[in-house]
C-alpha cells in the first residue's frame, strides 16, 4: 500500500454516509488525517516472568511430590520397623502368657499354694441346688504315685495349706456341712 | 590458493565430523538398540534384589484353641570371619546375649570362611540386642549379620507331643499330625523382586515384582489339652512306678469319636527330638498292637448277648482247669469250682467261664463281631505307622484259636482300636470312628469344621445296654477292678491282664494290663482306656490300670462338667448260691 492510498483509504474511511468509489470522482481529493501510531511491540517481561514462574512452580512441584514420596518411603520404613518391634513383643508376650498358662506351671503353683486335686467330683445343681455327686474335702496327696524324696517339702506343704485354709474356714464353713 | 586452501580445510573437517557423528550414531545404535536387553537387564541386577517370603507353617491348636504347635519368628545368627577384626573381643561381647561360651564362640569366629552359623533360631529381642552391641568406635559387630527364618514352638511343651509330632531342620513335619498334614501345614514360599537404593530402601517408584507366600493352612485336633496333660502325668508315673516298658491312656467321647486325649509313656520334647530314642517320638496308641486279653471279653459277651445265647443271669459252673483243644485252660488264679452267674464270669474275669458261655453260641460267630467291632482295621486317623493289629478268619484257625479269641488272645489290636470297642457298647451299639482331626482352614483362613466321623451299627441298644450292667459289676463287691471306682458316678469297665507277645523273642514274656471303662454308665460321655506294656510289678489290670483310669476319668469328668447321673446300678448277681 502507497502511502497516497493509505491516506485515501484513512480519509474515506470516517466519512459518514453512503462510499463512493473513488474514481467516481476522480477531480476530488480525498481529506488527510492523522494516522493513529502504530502500537509498539509488546512487552517482553511478563511473558518471561510468566513462563518463568511456571517453570519454577512445576519444578518446585516436582520438589515437593519427590519429597513427599521419598518421605512417605522413609515414614514406611521406619513405621515397619516399628510394626516389626511390636510384633515381636506380642509374640514373645503371646510365649511367656504360654508358659505360665501351662498345666503343668498352673500345677505346680496350685501345689506351691497348698492345693490339692479333687478326686470326687461333684456339682451343685443351681434349678433346686442338689448336690450332685459325693464331695469330699480334698486330701493331701499322700498315696499318691509321686513318692516325695524329700521329707522336710511334706511338712512344709502341710503348714502352707493349713495358712492357706485359715483365713477361708470362716467363710467356707457354712457352706461345707450342707453338702454332707 | 588461500581460498581453495580454507575450502578444502572445511571439507576435511566435515568430513571428518560426519565420520565421527556416524561413529557415534553406530554406538548409539549398538548400545539402544542391539545390547539393549543386556545392559538393561545388568544394571537392574545391580538394583534388583529377590527376596524369597517364606510361608508361615499353619498353626496347631487343641480343640478349644489353645496352641499345641505354633511358628514364631526367629533369626539365625551368622559371621563373615574375614569381616570379624577381633574374634576374642566379639566373643566377649556376644556370650552373654546368646548364652554361649566365649572360647566357643571365639573358635567360631576365627578363621577366613564367608560364611558360619554362630546361633540358629533365636528370637528377634535377642538378635536385636546383637544388634546393638558394638566394639569401641565401632556401629554394631563387624561380620555378625542376622538372617530372618522362623521356628517353630511347641508352647504346651511335651503335652501331646507323640500325637503332634515335631519338625525336622528343614522346617517340614518328620511325626505325628506335622508329618500327616504336612502338605496343607506348609504353606508355599513366596518372593519379592524390587529395586532398591544403597542403603537397602526400596525405591519408592522402582519396579516391584512378586507373589505374595502361601501361609500353611491351621488344624484344631480334637486334643483336651488338659486332660491330655493329666493323662500323661498319671501313665508317666504309673510306667515309672510300676517299671514297665511303655504305656498308653486314650479318652474318648463315644458319641462322637472324638480323641480327647492319647497320651503315651515314656515320651519326649518336641523342641529336642533327637534327644529322645526312636520309639518315645512314635504314636505307640497307634503303632503297637498287642493281644488285648480280658478286655476283649467285652467283644465276646457283646456277641452272645445280641443273639440270645446267654443272658446276665445264665449260671455257669467254672472249674479250676479245662481241657480243650488238646491244650488245658486256666484263670489268673487257682480257684475251687465256681457257681458263677455269666455276668460273674465278667465280674472275676474267668477265661473258662467265658470259653463255656462262648460254646453256646459257637466260636466261629465270635469273628464277624471282632471285625465289625473294627479289630484288624485301620482307624483311619492318617497318623504315620498305625499297626492295625490282625485277626484271623475261621478258615486259618488252629486247634486253640477260638477258644483263646473268646477271652482276647490270639488275635491283636492298637490301643486306639480297643478304645473304641468300647466307644461301641457306650454309643449304644453305634460305633464312631475314632477322630482326631476337629477342624481346618480352608484356603482363606477361616475354619471348617471335618466331617463328623461314620457310624455304623454293630449292637443293639438294648444288647450294649445289658453289657454296661454287666461291666458295672467288675467294679463292684467281688469284681476285679474295685480300685478304678468313682464315688458319686456309674462306672462300668472290664481289666485286661494279657500274655504279651515278645517279638525279640519270639515269644510271650511278660504282660499287657489294661483297664478300659467308661462313665456314666446309665449315659455313657466318656471312654479311658490304659494299657501298661511289659510292668515288672503289679498283679493285674485292675490294680495298675485301675487307679490311673479313676484319676484320669475324674479330671476329664470334672473339666467337661459331667454330672453323675444319681441313678442306682440294677445290682446284677455275679454269684449263685
Amino acid at each position: 500500500m502507497s502511502p497516497a492510498e493509505a491516506a485515501r483509504a484513512a480519509a474515506s474511511l470516517p466519512t459518514p454516509g453512503p462510499a463512493r468509489p473513488p474514481s467516481a470522482r476522480p477531480g476530488l481529493r480525498p481529506r488527510l488525517s492523522v494516522v493513529p501510531p502504530l502500537r509498539g511491540p509488546a512487552p517482553r517481561a511478563p511473558f518471561v516472568l510468566l513462563v518463568g514462574g511456571l517453570l519454577c512452580f512445576g519444578l518446585v512441584a516436582l520438589l515437593f511430590l519427590h519429597t513427599a514420596i521419598a518421605e512417605d518411603s522413609f515414614r514406611l520404613h521406619d513405621l515397619t520397623a516399628r510394626s516389626t518391634v511390636l510384633a515381636d513383643r506380642e509374640q514373645a508376650l503371646d510365649q511367656e502368657i504360654a508358659d505360665v498358662a501351662a498345666p503343668a506351671r498352673l500345677a505346680a503353683r496350685a501345689t506351691a499354694l497348698g492345693m490339692v486335686p479333687s478326686e470326687n467330683p461333684a456339682f451343685i445343681r443351681l434349678s433346686d441346688g442338689r448336690i450332685l455327686g459325693h464331695p469330699q474335702p480334698g486330701r493331701a496327696p499322700v498315696v499318691k504315685a509321686k513318692p516325695s524324696a524329700q521329707p522336710s517339702g511334706k511338712p512344709s506343704a502341710a503348714a502352707a495349706n493349713r495358712t492357706q485354709r485359715k483365713p477361708t474356714s470362716g467363710a467356707s464353713s457354712t457352706p461345707v456341712p450342707a453338702h454332707r | 590458493m588461500r581460498l581453495a586452501d580454507s575450502r578444502r580445510r572445511l571439507r576435511a573437517a566435515v568430513i571428518c565430523l560426519a565420520l565421527l557423528l556416524s561413529l557415534f550414531g553406530g554406538r548409539l545404535l549398538q548400545l539402544q538398540g542391539l545390547d539393549a536387553t543386556a545392559y538393561a537387564t545388568e544394571a537392574a541386577k545391580g538394583r534388583m534384589t529377590t527376596v524369597t517370603i517364606p510361608a508361615t507353617r499353619g498353626t496347631i491348636t487343641d480343640r478349644n484353641g489353645i496352641a499345641l504347635a505354633a511358628t514364631v519368628d526367629a533369626f539365625d545368627i551368622t559371621a563373615d570371619q574375614t569381616l570379624v577384626q577381633h574374634p576374642r573381643a566379639t566373643a566377649a561381647a556376644l556370650a552373654p546375649v546368646l548364652r554361649l561360651p566365649a572360647a566357643a564362640l571365639e573358635a567360631t569366629l576365627s578363621g577366613t570362611r564367608r560364611f558360619v552359623y554362630v546361633a540358629k533360631g533365636v528370637s528377634p529381642d535377642v538378635w536385636r540386642r546383637v544388634r546393638d552391641l558394638n566394639l569401641s568406635g565401632t556401629d554394631g559387630l563387624p561380620g555378625i549379620f542376622g538372617e530372618p527364618t522362623s521356628r517353630r514352638t511347641y508352647p504346651a511343651g511335651t503335652v501331646g507331643a507323640n500325637l503332634v509330632g515335631f519338625v525336622g531342620a528343614d522346617g517340614h513335619g518328620l511325626g505325628g499330625v506335622e508329618y500327616a498334614l504336612d502338605k496343607s501345614l506348609a504353606g508355599t514360599d513366596g518372593k519379592i523382586t524390587y529395586e532398591r537404593g544403597p542403603g537397602g530402601r526400596r525405591i519408592p517408584t522402582g519396579e516391584t515384582v512378586g507373589r505374595d507366600a502361601v501361609p500353611g493352612r491351621d488344624v484344631t485336633l480334637t486334643i483336651d489339652r488338659d486332660i491330655q496333660w493329666m493323662a500323661q502325668q498319671e501313665i508317666a508315673a504309673k510306667v515309672k512306678e510300676t517299671g514297665a516298658k511303655s504305656g498308653t491312656v486314650i479318652v474318648m467321647d463315644p458319641r462322637t469319636g472324638d480323641l480327647l486325649a492319647v497320651a503315651t509313656a515314656p515320651t519326649f520334647d518336641p523342641a529336642n527330638p533327637g534327644a529322645a530314642p526312636e520309639a518315645a517320638r512314635g504314636n505307640r496308641a497307634l503303632t503297637e498292637a498287642y493281644e488285648p486279653g480280658s478286655t476283649g471279653k467285652v467283644i465276646t459277651a457283646s456277641a452272645l448277648i445280641e443273639n440270645g445265647a446267654v443272658t446276665p443271669d445264665t449260671p455257669i459252673d467254672v472249674p479250676n482247669r479245662l481241657r480243650r483243644a488238646g491244650k488245658t485252660f486256666k484263670d489268673f488264679h487257682d480257684h475251687p469250682t465256681q457257681k458263677l452267674t455269666y455276668t460273674g464270669t465278667l465280674a472275676k474275669s474267668s477265661n473258662i467261664g467265658t470259653i463255656l458261655a462262648a460254646e453256646k453260641l459257637g466260636l466261629p460267630r465270635l469273628y464277624p463281631y471282632l471285625k465289625a467291632f473294627g479289630v484288624g482295621t485301620p482307624t483311619g486317623l492318617g497318623l504315620p505307622g498305625e499297626a492295625s493289629g490282625a485277626v484271623l478268619p475261621p478258615s486259618r484257625w488252629s486247634g486253640t484259636t477260638g477258644y483263646t479269641m473268646a477271652f482276647g488272645q490270639g488275635y491283636s489290636v492298637n490301643a486306639v482300636q480297643m478304645a473304641s470297642v468300647f466307644a461301641t457298647v457306650a454309643n449304644d451299639g453305634v460305633r464312631v470312628a475314632p477322630r482326631l482331626v476337629a477342624a481346618r482352614a480352608g484356603a482363606d483362613g477361616t475354619m471348617h469344621a471335618t466331617a463328623p466321623s461314620p457310624r455304623t451299627r454293630v449292637i443293639r441298644p438294648a444288647t450294649a445296654q445289658t453289657v454296661r450292667l454287666m461291666l458295672e459289676t467288675v467294679l463292684g463287691e467281688g469284681g476285679t477292678a474295685p480300685l478304678a471306682r468313682i464315688a458319686g458316678y456309674r462306672v462300668a469297665g472290664k481289666t485286661g491282664t494279657a500274655q504279651r507277645f515278645d517279638p525279640t523273642c519270639s515269644c510271650y514274656r511278660g504282660f499287657t494290663m489294661s483297664f478300659i471303662g467308661l462313665a456314666p454308665v446309665d449315659k455313657p460321655r466318656l471312654v479311658v482306656a490304659v494299657t501298661l506294656q511289659a510292668p515288672k510289678s503289679g498283679i493285674g489290670g485292675g490294680s495298675t490300670g485301675g487307679p490311673v483310669f479313676r484319676d484320669v476319668m475324674s479330671f476329664a469328668l470334672q473339666t467337661l462338667h459331667i454330672p453323675p447321673t444319681g441313678t442306682r446300678p440294677p445290682g446284677l448277681r455275679i454269684e449263685r448260691n
